[in-house]
């Protein structure tokens, strides 16, 4: 059971992220990206310059070129197809098809002949009412999972999203389509061939545009990722709160060198800013320390400063903690980004009550299938990228029981925010609290 | 009112008084005409910086979800500094604000576009539309600001 607990501990410890574009005209829609430069783009009516990802065509036209109208300006439609020159025309001189100038909130974007003809085939696919994303069609919906170089734990993963779709296919599908997982080594393999990427444990490269909905620790820029896991920055101001709640207010902040050093600033200065704690220059005037850097160094400091409660992540402490004297590991106070493996029944996974190894991130990945699966049905039979994502943040305290609650929003991309905090004992962490929320 | 350091402030006392303003209308989750008017008050701040007794306001029209951390990301985006001052606080006291300004609307999405420009100690305003290239909205404010003693 002990080996058990403390593979479902270790493969928390999934992450990083990145990101760049692939499909060029709906990265350029969406998000004011182009390959190889920083886009700028000229407000015409203040005449000031501004980056193209701060006015992205998608910001007023709307992700499906649908117009609006706000503070008494009229966002047109893009719902009539134009020719090459008139998207030139438009865009880079701000002169509509009628010959007429543009309102001047209609910014003007310095595109090459390639970035306008790239523009111009997504915004065709906006216009034609035939058109489908990529992955999809009246009978299927592909769904890709990248899996690695973390083999083992990645099959396990793909095993319980497998489970998933099956049985959802076996009562005929979503709107009779049936879903099928691709799977494929890298997510930019994926990007082509698939509608949505699911429950990959690595978002390294997470193409911009394809809705990949996945655990990712890091607090994640791509805007079409949603993710199920708790970031850095969300669980220290979780520890912060906790501690503050405990009459811990003096807190000094022991930081070595970790992969979490911006994340970790950035909850830090909040922190201190919004007065939840106090900074403390020293270890002896502190009530407790915050901890960041690597196991050893932790290992080092609970030797050194006896007596002081240690709070930090389970990332970081990994699980080497339950080797540790019990004096030593009962000052820990650990946040931890997910259900434990206590709270989640294996039964809830369809797979008995056995123990099995990497239970935590077969749960994530079932939980990702699940928030597929639900957000997929009330987007409905007509199904567009666009309302997908539009579904998926619809999702309001999505229930899952293999994850925290799940709630997205237009700016809420990360779906479980907060921590448990719990504290490390011979078998494993014991919970301290209920979850933790935080918000901005 | 709070601003976008979550420091709570007097409108009139904490901004105004004894000021040459100039106050747009926003909410951050607004997509469209928020971007162009908070990338022209950062011009105008370029502009003005250094220039004693100038304050630039944002008032967002949507105080709820605008917290002070939302405000403060908006703020981030256009490189606000200090004498630009973003403000929200509780719907009523919001909406009494805008009333008093004549900003006020039921819909967010209709807000104004236009910029109150004046001064407070020779209390002359101008309205000017926000969308106005900051030159000439530079021009408006130092026009304000003459009379000055």
């Amino acid at each position: 059971m002990r080996r058990g607990v403390v593979v479902a501990y270790l493969v928390l410890a999934l992450l990083p992220i990145c990101l760049f574009g692939v499909e060029p005209g709906q990265s350029l829609y969406n998000q004011g990206r182009v390959e190889g430069r920083e886009l700028m783009a000229m407000l015409r009516g203040s005449a000031t310059e501004t980056p193209a990802r701060l006015v992205p065509c998608a910001s007023c036209h709307g992700l499906r070129g649908e117009g609006t109208t706000e503070a008494g300006v009229q966002v047109p439609a893009l719902k009539s197809s134009f020719s090459d020159s008139e998207l030139s025309r438009a865009v880079i001189d701000g002169i509509g098809k009628d010959g007429r100038m543009l309102h001047p909130s209609m910014p003007s974007f310095p595109l090459t002949d390639q970035e306008l003809s790239g523009l111009a085939a997504y915004l065709r696919t906006l216009t034609d009412s035939d058109y489908r994303a990529p992955g999809l069609d009246g009978k299927t919906i592909n769904i890709g999972i990248a899996l690695g170089s973390r083999s083992e734990l990645a099959k396990a993963v793909k095993q319980a999203v497998e489970a998933e779709f099956r049985e959802i296919n076996q009562r005929s599908g979503i709107y009779g389509r049936q879903l099928h997982l691709t799977p494929a080594h890298s997510n930019q393999d994926l990007a082509k061939n698939v509608f949505a990427i699911v429950a990959t444990l690595d978002q390294a490269g997470a193409p911009a545009g394809v809705p990949s909905v996945g655990p990712v620790s890091s607090a994640a820029a791509n805007p079409s990722t949603y993710t199920l896991v708790a970031s850095v920055t969300d669980q220290i101001a979780a520890l912060g709160e906790y501690l503050s709640t405990q009459q811990l207010r003096r807190i000094h902040w022991v930081r070595a060198k970790s992969p979490f050093d911006v994340e970790a600033e950035s909850a830090w200065v909040d922190l201190t800013k919004r007065h939840i704690v106090e900074s403390s220059e020293t270890k002896a005037g502190a009530d407790a320390l915050l901890f960041t850097g690597s196991v050893t160094d932790l290992e080092r400091l609970l030797r050194e400063v006896p007596n002081v409660p240690v709070a930090t992540l389970h990332l970081i402490a990994g699980s080497k903690v339950f080797d540790w004297p019990a004096q030593d590991r009962r000052r820990l106070v650990v946040a931890y980004p997910a259900l434990l493996p206590s709270q989640i029944g294996p039964a809830a996974l369809g797979l008995g009550d056995t123990p099995m190894p990497f239970l935590v991130s077969r749960a994530v990945g079932t939980a990702a299938a699940k928030v597929v699966i639900e957000a997929l049905k009330r987007a409905g039979r007509d199904l567009t990228r666009e309302g997908f994502q539009q579904a998926l943040e619809s999702l309001h305290e999505f229930r899952t029981d293999l994850v925290p609650l799940v709630t997205f929003g237009s700016r809420r991309h990360a779906g479980v925010r907060g921590a448990y905090m719990v504290s490390a004992e011979t078998n494993g962490y014991a919970r301290l609290t209920d979850w933790v929320n935080v918000e901005d | 009112m709070v601003d976008q350091d979550g420091r709570v402030l007097r409108f009139y006392t904490d901004l105004v008084k004894d000021q040459t303003v100039a106050i747009q209308f926003i909410f951050t989750s607004c997509t469209t005409i928020c971007t162009p008017l908070g990338a022209t008050f950062h011009h105008l701040q370029e502009l003005t910086s250094g220039v004693d007794r100038r304050r630039l306001i944002s008032i967002s029209v949507d105080p709820e979800p605008d917290t002070p951390a939302e405000l403060r990301k908006f703020a981030d985006r256009f490189g606000a500094r200090n004498g630009w001052t973003l403000v929200t606080g509780e719907r009523v006291d919001i909406e009494n604000l805008l009333k008093a300004l004549r900003a006020f609307t039921q819909d967010r999405s209709a807000h104004s576009a236009m910029l109150l420009i004046g001064n407070d100690r020779t209390n002359r305003w101008t309205r000017a539309y926000g969308l106005s290239p900051a030159e000439s909205l530079r021009a408006l404010l130092r026009e304000a600001a003459q009379g000055n003693k």
